[in-house]
């Protein structure tokens, strides 16, 4: 039993040190669907949306199909953000794609991130604690963690309820650029949960 | 004619419908079927009925709890009710930790429901019906995720007073509100440390402890619970989610559940904020290389055999064995004790060489039944499944195929067909390559049909079995298959054994087809257990299976005796097939009220740890069984003993109480029972006397006389 609450007790240490918004978002190093090696810290001086994703998740595809993540992306972009979607499904797992079939769900979606980065082993996605998919991360241009949670207000797979949601994403990233402190800081982030390897 | 028939036939349908007005039409979605129905038969203005939204999930699929931990969603509910009637939250099941790779989710298994009130009001008009809806979602997940929504709808009739009757999910709708968190009759405060919230519960019950939040995000779901102990306190520190480091709560809500080794209860925790106690225990989490003492970390009781320490392993070996040998002469090995002795009488007049390769391969064929079933049995326990000895035939198909296996068995001794290539004439067939195929088959047979009677002979061997690490707990299961083997391996290796046959003759054929009645009564006993597992489409199903394998074995006999060539071939494999396809659509039915669950006039009532505690509690003495359909021992003592008017009258008169939990199907909370029991299988029989702390158990083929000696020794 000593050994069980031990390991339990290592587990969640090792799993749940969640990035705390207001602090350094941690920086990593991951390779993109193109083969490059980029790092969150070589983004200083740019804000950077993290968005986990999964594209046989039904509540990725309520916003890929919705146009409205292709939209949040385009938007953030033009003004400058460096977006980095993060794939951290296992081999075997629902979601896992090579960096050829990537690059063809960008294409095909006419989805406009930055970058995408394959993290098979789940090193991104534990260093942030990533738990579903879509799972949203804004950082601004001191590396600081300004945003973590979900992508909207309404917790559905119902693509009708995107018009009524409040985006939290697109909320946090306009109070930034006007100067402001971001009102909604964190919250529960909603879909299906991050297909780990176990 | 026409118009004398329509009346008659409408009031039939309305009889129908009013019958069955409480429950809902159930709604397949891709994993789940939901349904609503009501606790009461009508609904009473002024009054609150309680509906409840019943679903049975796809086996390995889950939804979630109100707080559904690192992902997942809640079930969401939008009602259109008459003018008038409100509905209420609902109230969810007690919640598990579901764990996936990293991530931990509040959520689901199996047959959740969820209770809803519902305020009639006083404007409703007696005589009406009401017609309830609800637009209900979910999400269920198994390692993927899939949203799911369903319009479920009932209607209820709206009746002046409340009928004497309940509705046909009373007992479940029951036994759902009884197992719903209680209010905490213990001290629970909370504190703040640097790594989260820590609860101190003073005097809460022994057993496992797990605390979920109500609301998501205060605690980390995969964060470890530390338990410390400190006399009277238990302190529970958790790791800190989001929404507690950005506020933390006044009170820290939600569900304390306590795990036992024979229950899992819910209370219901409201900890208001105090400061961190002087001289709080440590709570941050150890390392993985350090053991520091933890009093608090004692896991639940061990199995009644595993507590008095490991038993010695070649006395339970031996045991084990004994028990095997024993198992021959038990009720549900009897057809196949038919069986093995017609092969006997078929090779009697072999040589002895012949005889002793049947003995060996029907020994061996038990002995790999064994293996395989007991490996399967601890490899899938290993895999957290709650299930016990027997299980598999929990499994309305595994009835289905096995009434159709012992079919066609009969259909062969009647001569319909033969095992083998050829037919020369009974013995020689048997004798040949298919009797030896049939010796080996006749020990596979043999140990699935008699699982269910391996449970009461060798309750305590089996339960220790599976307590035991894997190795040991093959090696008792093999002892046991030997056990049940040696008496015909014993025949068929003694040279003077096989003298004692009789001569070959012709009355050999006529004991053939006399054992293919021992057959058909097995076939009868099997038909009776699916009826109870999958009810009339189940028995429907079966039928047009038999139908179809015996056209085939017929098909199949003429091809035998060369009456029809290839075409016949291809046609009595057609048939087979055509079988199949029937059998694989058989599934269990809803839970109904089967004929095991009541002793007529004795007060009876549905088994469950709560209800037990309740009768316990108000000192009522309590007969409990452990039952079965497809257990045969429990319907030998039902039939002999418990039905019987003299332990009737004995329960009525010292005010026992009969309690059922009925096993047909799988029940994980009746597993859990029996494993604190010490037991895998049934049947077990329990009698709590008044204000007794510990339930005498009675033997596994119960005696009238033990049976009310038990009671009134009381």
């Amino acid at each position: 039993m000593n050994m069980l609450i031990a390991a339990l007790a290592f587990l969640g240490v090792s799993s749940t040190a969640a990035p705390i918004v207001g602090s350094t978002a941690p920086d990593f190093t991951g390779t993109t669907t193109t083969g490059e090696t980029i790092s969150l810290s070589q983004f200083e001086n740019q804000k950077v949306i993290l968005e986990w994703s999964n594209h046989g998740c039904p509540y990725v595809q309520k916003h890929y199909n919705s146009g409205n993540m292709q939209s949040v992306q385009k938007r953030t972009t033009a003004e400058g953000v460096v977006w980095i979607t993060i794939i951290s499904s296992a081999p075997g797992e629902q979601g896992y794609v090579n960096a050829a079939e990537a690059d063809d769900l960008t294409h095909s979606r006419k989805a406009a991130p930055t970058y995408v980065v394959l993290d098979p082993e789940g090193e991104i996605g534990r260093l942030y604690a990533a738990k579903t998919t879509p799972h949203m991360f804004l950082i601004d241009e001191d590396q600081t963690l300004q945003y973590a949670g979900a992508i909207d207000s309404i917790p559905t797979a119902n693509v009708n309820d995107i018009a009524r949601a409040e985006n939290f994403v697109m909320a946090a990233f306009r109070s930034l650029q006007n100067g402001q402190a971001v009102v909604t800081k964190q919250s529960q982030p909603y879909g299906c949960a991050v297909k780990y390897a176990s | 004619m026409k118009s004398r028939l329509l009346p008659v036939f409408l009031s039939f349908l309305f009889l129908f419908s009013f019958a069955h007005a409480q429950i809902g039409a159930p709604v397949t979605t891709g994993n789940a079927e939901s349904r609503l129905v009501a606790e009461d038969e009508a609904a009473v203005p002024g009054q609150i009925v309680t509906v409840a939204l019943m679903q049975t999930l796809r086996e390995g699929w889950h939804v979630y709890w109100q707080n559904p931990g690192d992902s997942g969603l809640p079930l969401t509910l939008n009602w259109t009710l008459p003018e008038g009637f409100e509905a209420v939250a609902p109230l969810y099941p007690l919640p598990h930790r579901l764990p996936l790779g990293p991530l931990v989710n509040y959520g689901h298994e199996g047959e959740p429901i969820f209770l809803i009130d519902i305020a009639v009001p006083e404007s409703a008009v007696p005589g009406d019906v009401a017609e309830l809806a609800v637009d209900a979602s979910w999400l269920i997940c198994a390692d993927v995720c899939v949203p799911e929504d369903a319009r479920l709808t009932l209607t209820l009739p709206i009746a002046a007073a409340r009928g004497a009757g309940n509705g046909r999910y009373s007992v479940e709708i029951d036994r759902a509100r009884r197992s719903q968190p209680r209010k905490a009759d213990f001290e629970a405060v909370y504190y703040h440390t640097d790594r989260g919230p820590a609860l101190r519960l003073t005097g809460a019950p022994e057993g496992k402890l797990e605390f979920y939040p109500y609301a998501p995000s205060l605690v980390e779901p995969s964060g470890a619970t530390v338990e410390r102990q400190d006399g009277e306190d238990i302190y529970l520190g958790m790791q800190a989610g989001f929404a507690y480091r950005a506020r933390q709560p006044e009170s820290l809500a939600g569900v304390l559940t306590v795990e036992t080794a024979n229950s899992r209860r819910g209370y219901e925790v409201f900890a208001p904020k105090i400061d961190q106690p002087a001289g709080a225990l440590d709570l941050t989490p150890i390392n993985t290389n350090a053991q520091p003492e933890m009093p608090g970390a004692e896991g639940p009781g061990l199995p009644l055999e595993a507590d008095s320490g490991s038993p010695l392993l070649l006395p339970t070996l031996l045991l084990a064995f004994l028990g095997g040998i024993i198992l021959n002469v038990m009720p549900c090995v009897f057809p196949i004790v038919f069986l093995k002795a017609a092969g006997f009488a078929a090779v009697a007049k072999e040589d002895r060489q012949v005889i002793r390769l049947h003995g060996i391969l029907y020994t061996a064929g038990i002995l790999v039944a064994f293996a395989g079933l007991a490996g399967l049995l601890i490899g899938l326990r290993a895999g957290g499944e709650q299930l016990g000895w027997g299980f598999h035939l929990q499994s309305p198909i595994a009835i289905a195929v096995f009434a159709i296996v012992l079919f066609l068995i009969g259909l062969n001794l009647f001569g319909l067909f033969e095992v083998g290539s050829s037919v020369q004439g009974v013995g020689n067939s048997l004798a040949s390559k298919g009797g030896a195929v049939g010796a080996f088959f006749t020990g596979l047979l043999a140990v699935a049909v008699a699982a269910p009677c391996i449970g009461p002979l060798l309750g305590g061997a089996v339960g220790l079995a599976l307590s035991q690490s894997a190795l040991t707990g093959l090696l008792i299961f093999l002892a046991i298959g030997l056990g049940l083997a040696f008496p015909y391996l014993l025949l068929s290796l003694i040279p003077a054994a096989a003298s004692i046959l009789p001569r070959p003759g012709p009355w050999m054929v006529t004991l053939r087809q006399l054992f293919a009645f021992a057959m058909f009564a097995t076939v009868i006993w099997l038909v009776w257990v699916l009826s109870m597992q999958a009810g009339p489409s189940g028995i429907l199903k079966l039928g047009l299976a038999m139908l179809a394998a015996s056209f085939g074995a017929w098909i199949f006999g003429r091809v035998q005796r060369g009456q029809s060539g290839l075409v016949g071939r291809i046609a009595a494999a057609a048939m087979l097939i055509l079988a199949v396809i029937p059998l694989s659509r058989i599934t269990t039915a809803e839970a109904g009220t089967s004929s095991l669950s009541s002793l007529g006039v004795v007060e009876t009532a549905v088994w469950s740890e709560a209800t037990l505690a309740e009768y316990r509690a108000a000192g009522t003495p309590v007969f409990v069984d452990f039952t079965a359909a497809w257990c045969i021992t429990c319907q030998v003592n039902k039939q002999t003993v418990l039905n019987t008017s003299r332990v009737k009258q004995a329960f009525i008169e010292n005010n026992v109480v009969y309690m059922v939990a009925d096993w047909t199907n799988r029940d994980d909370e009746i597993t859990a029972a029996l494993e604190a029991l010490g037991r895998a299988g049934v049947p077990v029989y329990l009698y709590y006397a008044p204000n007794a702390e510990a339930p005498i158990i009675l033997p596994q083929l119960l005696s009238t006389k033990g049976v009310i000696g038990v009671i009134e020794g009381s």
